[in-house]
């Protein structure tokens, strides 16, 4: 047999469960405030240069912005020099890897970690091509690893 | 017993009422004492917000700013010097000159100069506090102004070519690290691991002027010899390249017109010039200099041989370029940060010292054979000028800046005739050598074929 | 009748009377019942039962932990508040005003070092609360919700010390918190290795979270300054509340069943499970002297001394502490001059320590297991003996100091084989990161504990002796990694006998 819902029980469990919504959707609201829609930062982009300013086979460091670019046949990726361990900027040795002067941490060619504290290993950064045809590489974009910007 | 410990066990307490007891013994008529007896125990200090500063020095040098107390011990000493009388401490606070921890209230901390009082700039000690005139004030006009040490320090910068390694606002060569901001850097930023002296900062600039390799292992930067006031005065030059937060309403005059002078400025004369950037590795320029930490020998660019057939343009590309693989920077507006017209009137001053003018007239023969001139390089050549950049004790041949700028018949003359006071000995026949035209053409021909 | 202006005359004179008589609903508290009744009225004191059973005032049973946690917590509240009068969260000032509170405030030196001991010593007596109440069985029926509570008290108690900990801005501060961010963003480590980040990236949401930026900064001080003054008290506060009355429900303090005479020692009827204590006294003698129903005594004066005196006691230590030895504070922060090494705060360096092999795992994998296993042994553990009773018995005491043994032999010798051979990137450079964060020193000896506890369940065939033997090797466990991270970790996290032995910068 059906069970008969009263009216009082209905417009109860109405009147609870929009108030409960309500509160549910405005603390939802709330918890939007948390993250900042722009960063306080200086701005993260940086400029690599027009794809032909960057041949096969070169390889950039640009000291101010921390990162390092590499240039390929077809296709173009950026590094980040900030150790992701405290900050510390890595320094290139041969070999391709990158080690860390200020806890030993090391990092092989693609920028994984294979030794010391660092708790992951050294981004990869978002390129983009503007309008004009100019690259920019954003530091505070991350890609995963292995992700390349492709020369047309 | 917090309050037991800061109302009786004080230290700036007790030096307080030490304080009111020199005021009384000093107080001379009834309104001095009246004063003394009423001197409070209490912290002081001086707030300067255009400074940043919140300084409670006063708190124990009570007798800052009176005149009577010279015989008095320390801290209760009137200041030396007029100092305090354009630099009132109601405007500029204690620790603008001194440095040191203005906000502590106890002398360990506030000199900090002990380990484990953690703070980056510990009270300068004399000489070295008149490195803080040169942090608003343009280092010449204080020479007999109060800050002899810094002013002596910074002609001896001026004239020691420092510049031929380190840049210094954009201006210099790229050997060693830029100069600027070198004043800021704390002792976490310098390594310390050899210095044998106090682990100061100013010792450590002390004892790497007197020996930089001692501090810095690998280092370049060759021997100072300076005795021991030359280094204090560099020394003091170089901590007063810090950052200041000198507002307009704060600058005093003197750096006003130097600022503006740098829009207009007389200029620097080549002599001055090749003080400031060459005379570091080149000397005088008479003769070869055999650098200790380089380990290469540096060209004669005065010497009146070498001037008597090198022309403007030679020279002047030279200082445009530099020799790439070598330590001779290239000293155009982009590199080295020189106007051309400074290059030019460094130009200037080396033709100077040119005695006489000769003509190259060394003709290279024909079918000059590299292969042959092989043979001769390496019997003839090779113990000075070696066959590769590491070799080369002398200047390597390959370099592409030399191979630029000499043409052949230069490089033949020049063997022919040598260089009088330096290693290169004439080897032409007609000199005092024994080589033949021929031979040398060979010989240019295959020096071509170096690098 | 005297009139109206005499009455209200009189009625004012008596102000003072009537008003404090309306404020107390109960008598003077100079005899026993006028005691009950202020205990059962007054607001605050409400939170103790009237009758405190003689079992919990034994101080070899709790050895006072819980107070103590609760002790150095009003100390925290009231040195806290007055520091708030001074302390100012932004980058520029925080510092300059740490300096003034020590320098010039007056006895803010003393305010400042009381905060940070007491904060120091919550921490450990909160780690020794929850061992006391472990090792009693004190999480059995019906008290189970209230170990929960006390988890979630713990965890706060580690997040208000660590945002405390970044508020003086100094290098301490700032280089620590770098790190403890980082450790929190390092769900990327899993999230990288299984190419998911693009979609769904918490450990670049909860970095934002925390910082309010990419690094570390003035709107981080000013997150973790709210969290510290006030959203973490807020939450610590209710749930103490929580734990203190869920106290009260659940029967007072746990109790071995030897401290119950079995038959209410024929004076008084059989207890049962009363969870409400007498309100009154029954007036005339009884011959039960010194003695009431159910082995109580009466709160005020026993409890409430025993009370007073650890608050004494306790704040006297803390009080010696703080005039000996100040609280530490390093050069201003300075993001271009990274400590080397940079530690967290000392309960976390056994973190730390795990997190220099994987900081997934140590960081977040371990941690997370470790508390959510530490949530449920009520729940997995429900057997009924032993409860009151240290190690629930010779058998318990036997397992603890076993598994004491094994977790220190297995740590030391996993950390030794580290140290001296380093882990397996050192052999196979090439190795995917996936299987560093799973096979890593800290996974490789929790591993051990889960097989060497389950062996214990089996052999002792009792889930209790299970869980004795798994707490008891994390926490041996848990000392020995933070003793490391203390004490033989120096620059670049490299290994060192001890601090002498560090290279000089």
């Amino acid at each position: 047999m059906q069970q008969k819902i009263t009216r009082r029980d209905f417009s109860e469990r109405l009147a609870f469960g929009s108030f409960w919504a309500a509160v549910g959707v405005s603390f939802v609201g709330m918890l939007k405030l948390l993250k900042p829609a722009v960063m306080p930062e200086a701005t993260t982009r940086v400029k690599l240069g027009h794809p032909d300013e960057l041949p096969a086979g070169t390889e950039r460091y640009f000291p101010r912005q921390n990162l390092f670019v590499y240039s390929e046949e077809d296709s173009i990726y950026a590094i980040s020099a900030i150790c992701p361990h405290l900050g510390c900027i890595v320094q290139r040795l041969p070999e391709s890897r990158f080690e860390c002067p200020c806890h030993g941490s090391k990092f092989n060619a693609t920028g994984e970690v294979f030794a010391g504290p660092s708790p992951s290993g050294l981004s990869w950064l978002e390129i983009r091509r503007a309008p004009n045809g100019v690259l920019y590489a954003d530091t505070a974009i991350t890609v995963p690893r292995g992700t390349k910007w492709e020369r047309a | 017993m917090a309050a037991a410990r800061e109302n009786y066990f004080t230290e700036w307490r007790g030096a307080q009422r030490e304080y009111r007891q020199i005021l009384l013994a000093k107080a001379e008529d009834e309104a001095e004492v009246r004063s003394a007896r009423s001197f409070s125990v209490e912290i002081r200090q001086v707030v300067v917000p255009d400074l940043d500063r919140v300084d409670r020095c006063i708190t124990c040098h009570l007798g800052l700013d009176d005149p009577r107390m010279v015989d008095v011990p320390q801290p209760f000493k009137v200041h030396s010097g007029p100092f305090l009388e354009d630099h009132e401490t109601d405007k500029f606070g204690c620790t603008s000159c001194h440095l040191g921890q203005g906000r502590a209230t106890s002398q360990r901390e506030a000199h900090a100069l002990e380990d484990g009082t953690f703070w980056e700039q510990p009270l300068l000690p004399a000489p070295f506090n008149q490195s803080s005139c040169g942090v608003c004030h343009d280092p010449e006009y204080l020479g007999s102004r109060g800050a002899p040490v810094l002013a002596a320090g910074f002609e001896r910068f001026r004239t020691q070519g420092c510049l031929g390694c380190h840049k210094l606002g954009g201006r210099g060569g790229p050997l060693g690290p830029s100069l600027d901001g070198i004043g800021d850097k704390g002792k976490h930023a310098l390594p310390f691991a050899h210095v044998s002296g106090e682990k100061q900062v100013w010792n450590w600039h002390l004892e790497h002027l007197m020996s930089p390799q001692e501090i810095v292992p690998d280092s370049l930067m060759p021997e100072t010899e300076l005795d021991q006031a030359g280094v204090e005065g560099l020394t003091t030059y170089l901590l007063s390249l810090r950052s200041s937060n000198l507002t307009e309403a704060l600058t005093p005059r003197d750096r006003y017109e130097q600022r503006y002078q740098v829009w207009h400025t007389p200029p620097l004369s080549g002599e001055d010039l090749y003080q400031q950037f060459c005379y570091a590795c080149h000397e005088e320029g008479i003769e070869t200099v055999l650098h200790d930490t380089l380990e290469v020998a540096i060209p004669s660019i005065r010497n009146p041989d070498f001037l008597a057939v090198a022309s403007r343009e030679f020279l002047t590309q030279n200082l445009l370029e530099g020799r790439p693989t070598t330590s001779m920077p290239a000293w155009s507006p982009a590199a080295g940060g020189l106007s051309d017209e400074e290059i030019g009137r460094i130009v200037d001053y080396l033709l100077e010292a040119r005695q006489e003018v000769r003509e190259v007239t060394f003709v290279i023969a024909e079918g000059a054979d590299a292969e042959a001139g092989d043979e001769l390089f390496r019997e003839e050549c090779t113990d000075c000028h070696g066959l590769s950049r590491e070799e080369s004790e002398a200047s390597w041949l390959g370099d592409p800046g030399f191979q630029s700028s000499y043409d052949d018949a230069l490089i033949g003359h020049t063997i022919k005739f040598g260089r009088i006071d330096t290693l290169m000995i004439p080897y032409g026949e007609e000199a005092d050598g024994y080589l033949s035209d021929e031979q040398i053409s060979d010989l240019v021909a295959f020096i071509r074929t170096i690098g | 009748m005297p009139s109206a202006l005499h009455r209200f005359l009189d009625n004012l004179k008596r102000v003072p009377k009537t008003f404090l008589g309306s404020v107390r609903r109960h008598g003077k508290a100079t005899s026993d019942r006028g005691r009950s009744q202020a205990v059962f009225s007054n607001l605050f004191l409400h939170i103790h039962s009237v009758k405190t059973h003689k079992n919990s005032l034994k101080p070899g049973y709790t050895l006072g932990f819980g107070l103590l946690t609760t002790v150095c917590l009003v100390i925290l509240t009231v040195t806290g508040i007055l520091l708030m009068v001074y302390y100012k969260p932004t980058p520029e000032l925080a510092y300059k005003s740490i300096k003034d509170i020590h320098f010039v405030v007056p006895t803010g030196r003393m305010m400042r070092n009381l905060h940070r001991w007491a904060a120091h010593g919550m921490v450990v007596l909160v780690f020794l609360h929850m061992a006391r109440v472990f090792y009693t069985a004190s999480y059995r029926r019906p008290r189970e919700f209230n170990w929960f509570a006390g988890i979630a008290l713990l965890a706060l108690t580690l997040a208000l010390s660590f945002t405390g900990y970044l508020l003086p801005w100094d290098q301490l501060a700032y280089w620590a918190t770098t790190i403890g961010v980082n450790i929190a963003s390092s769900p990327r480590e899993l999230t990288d290795a299984l190419g998911i980040t693009q979609l769904f990236d918490p450990g670049g949401a909860i970095r934002h979270l925390l910082l309010g930026a990419n690094t570390p900064g003035a709107e981080a001080l000013i997150r973790f300054h709210l969290l510290h003054v006030m959203v973490l008290p807020i939450l610590l506060f209710a749930l103490v509340g929580v734990h203190f009355w869920r106290i009260r429900k659940d029967g007072g303090l746990s109790r071995p069943e030897s401290a119950d005479p079995p038959d209410g020692g024929g004076f008084f009827p059989r207890g049962g499970n009363k969870t409400y204590g007498l309100m009154a006294i029954v007036r005339g003698r009884s011959p039960a002297v010194g003695r009431a129903p159910e082995n109580t005594v009466n709160s005020w004066p026993h409890l409430f001394i025993a009370q007073m005196a650890i608050f004494m006691a306790a704040t006297v230590i803390l009080l010696a502490l703080s005039l000996a030895i100040d609280a530490p504070l390093k050069e201003p922060a300075n993001p271009a001059i990274p400590e080397n090494p940079a530690k967290a705060p000392w309960y976390f360096l056994g973190l730390q320590e795990l997190v220099s092999y994987s900081g997934f795992m140590g960081g977040v994998g371990i941690p997370l297991i470790s508390m959510i296993g530490l949530a449920l042994i009520p729940y997995l553990d429900r057997e009924r003996g032993g409860v009151g009773v240290w190690f629930s018995g010779p058998e318990g005491r036997r397992v603890a100091l076993r598994s004491a043994v094994f977790s220190t032999a297995l740590v030391v010798g996993l950390l030794a084989f580290a140290i001296n051979f380093g882990w397996l990137r050192e052999w196979y450079p090439d190795i995917p990161q996936l299987v560093i964060t799973f096979v890593n020193p800290g996974t490789v000896i929790a591993a051990c504990f889960a097989a060497w506890s389950l062996w214990i369940m089996r052999r002792t065939d009792s889930t209790r002796m299970g869980a004795i033997a798994l707490f008891t090797c994390f926490l041996i466990g848990y000392i020995i990694l933070t003793y490391v991270g203390t004490v033989h970790r120096g620059p670049n996290w490299e290994f060192y006998w001890s601090q002498a032995s560090w290279p000089i910068h």
